[in-house]
């Protein structure tokens, strides 16, 4: 046996602790080395043998970051769009209140301003529902209006909210006169919308005419503005042979854009001390 | 049998993942300071499984990268990890039938030992030695054991039946 043979041995034999002692003296010159060295060996390490590992990393934290920057960004997105739209609708309202308000210091009766926070679900709008109740001093058959004018009344009343009757509901009936000529007629809705005001023959009503409620049945103060005569529908004769002349309105207040209304607060003597 | 040459591969694997979760994972799982350590875990793994000279190696690799990223520290974890490869070997499966029990306990010595070379290695002494010890090694290990209790689990659970 040579001296080699013997050697390849004494390393098959040994070779875990040669193995150990080489790690342990490459270790040991490691740990020597002052920072210049340390530097060099990251330096060179670095840009060789852990460049793909580092760039693999760093592109997966960056990855990462830029998809949690990117979750949060769209929280503050959705915040932000948010609250944009509720300043929006803040700005809006704007108007309508200072509308409101003078309105309210123009009539001498008592109004309870309140907001729509809810309608009927069905393709017609019959009812709303008013943040207003019992605990507002409010009734039912109480009339509710806007600036522009009536709109309808209250029909149920619990404590902090009502159910408004539009006068869309064809249930919804109301006395009227002709602002002009003082003819007086029935005003009520056909569906879909359509209001249609009913006169006996012979009453002086034009087209253009404005109408007003006329304060009968105790319901509805007189005087409250409701909408202006369009057109001429029909002549029909009732049962008992009386004559009407029928009459298309078209209403002041359009149901599609109220977001706010008054309550009138009923008194015992209702009468409109102010045209609004 | 497995090529000796695909067992160093997925080694390797096993060993850059370990340090990959390390680098990722781990610090959403972290409480505070303490973390547990993932590379030492696959280093147990990879000692138990291929003896004494594999994990000299796969420590002493493990280590060094460690090292790379830590300038000031450079050979104590590649001195600490050897070293726990190397002995953490003689308990190889083909010697010692371990039980998941026995392995984690020797995890949490491996963990011990590990610490315990690396501070000397860094010069802490005396009260500097064992306030780290118990500060931060004693935490880790016992979060260590509990994550490598769960992954011991999971490779013993769902290792294919040998016959």
């Amino acid at each position: 046996m040579n001296l080699l043979e013997w050697l390849r041995r004494i390393l098959v034999v040994w070779q875990g602790v040669f193995s150990l002692l080489l790690c342990v003296v490459l270790c040991i010159v490691l740990l020597s080395q002052d920072q210049p060295g340390r530097l060099v060996f990251h330096q060179v390490m670095v840009r060789t043998l852990f460049y793909p590992f580092e760039s693999l990393l760093t592109h997966f934290e960056v990855t990462l970051r830029v998809y949690h920057d990117n979750e949060e960004l769209r929280r503050q997105n959705v915040a932000l769009r948010t609250e944009n739209d509720f300043l929006t609708q803040s700005l809006r309202q704007v108007p309508r209140l200072q509308e409101m308000e003078r309105f309210r210091e123009n009539v001498s009766l008592r109004l309870k301003p309140g907001r729509i926070i809810a309608e009927d679900a069905g393709r017609l709008q019959l009812t709303w529902v008013l943040d207003l109740g019992r605990a507002d001093s409010l009734d039912v058959n109480m009339p509710v209006i806007t600036s522009q004018g009536l709109v309808g009344k209250i029909s149920k009343c619990f404590e902090h909210s009502s159910f408004i009757q539009l006068y869309s509901d064809p249930a919804f009936k109301v006395s009227v006169q002709i602002d002009r000529s003082r003819a007086r007629g029935i005003l009520e809705s056909e569906g879909a919308g359509l209001l249609v005001a009913r006169f006996p023959a012979g009453s002086e009503v034009r087209v253009g005419d404005t109408l007003v409620t006329a304060g009968l049945g105790g319901v509805f103060p007189k005087g409250l503005r409701v909408g202006r005569v369009s057109a001429d529908v029909s002549e029909t004769e009732d049962q008992n042979g009386d004559v009407t002349v029928s009459f298309r309105v078209k209403p002041f207040q359009s149901l599609n854009t109220v977001e706010e209304a008054f309550v009138l607060i009923k008194e015992d003597d209702w009468t409109l001390k102010a045209e609004p | 049998m497995r090529s000796p040459w695909k067992s160093i591969a997925a080694e390797g694997a096993l060993l850059i993942g370990a340090l990959l979760l390390q680098q990722t994972l781990v610090r959403w799982i972290a409480l505070g300071s303490i973390r547990p350590d993932i590379p030492l875990i696959a280093l147990t793994a990879i000692a138990l499984r291929r003896g004494p000279v594999a994990g000299l190696y796969a420590g002493m690799a493990l280590g060094l990268i460690q090292d790379v990223y830590a300038i000031d520290t450079l050979g104590a974890n590649a001195l600490a990890s050897c070293l726990v490869g190397y002995g953490l070997g003689f308990f190889e499966d083909k010697v010692v039938k371990s039980m998941p029990a026995t392995r984690l306990l020797l995890l949490g010595i491996a963990l011990l030992v590990h610490d315990g070379v690396f501070y000397l290695a860094m010069g802490f002494r005396g009260g500097f030695f064992w306030s780290a010890l118990i500060r931060e090694t004693v935490p880790s290990a016992v979060y260590t054991l509990l994550v490598g209790a769960a992954i011991f689990y999971f490779f013993a659970r769902f290792r294919p039946t040998e016959t």
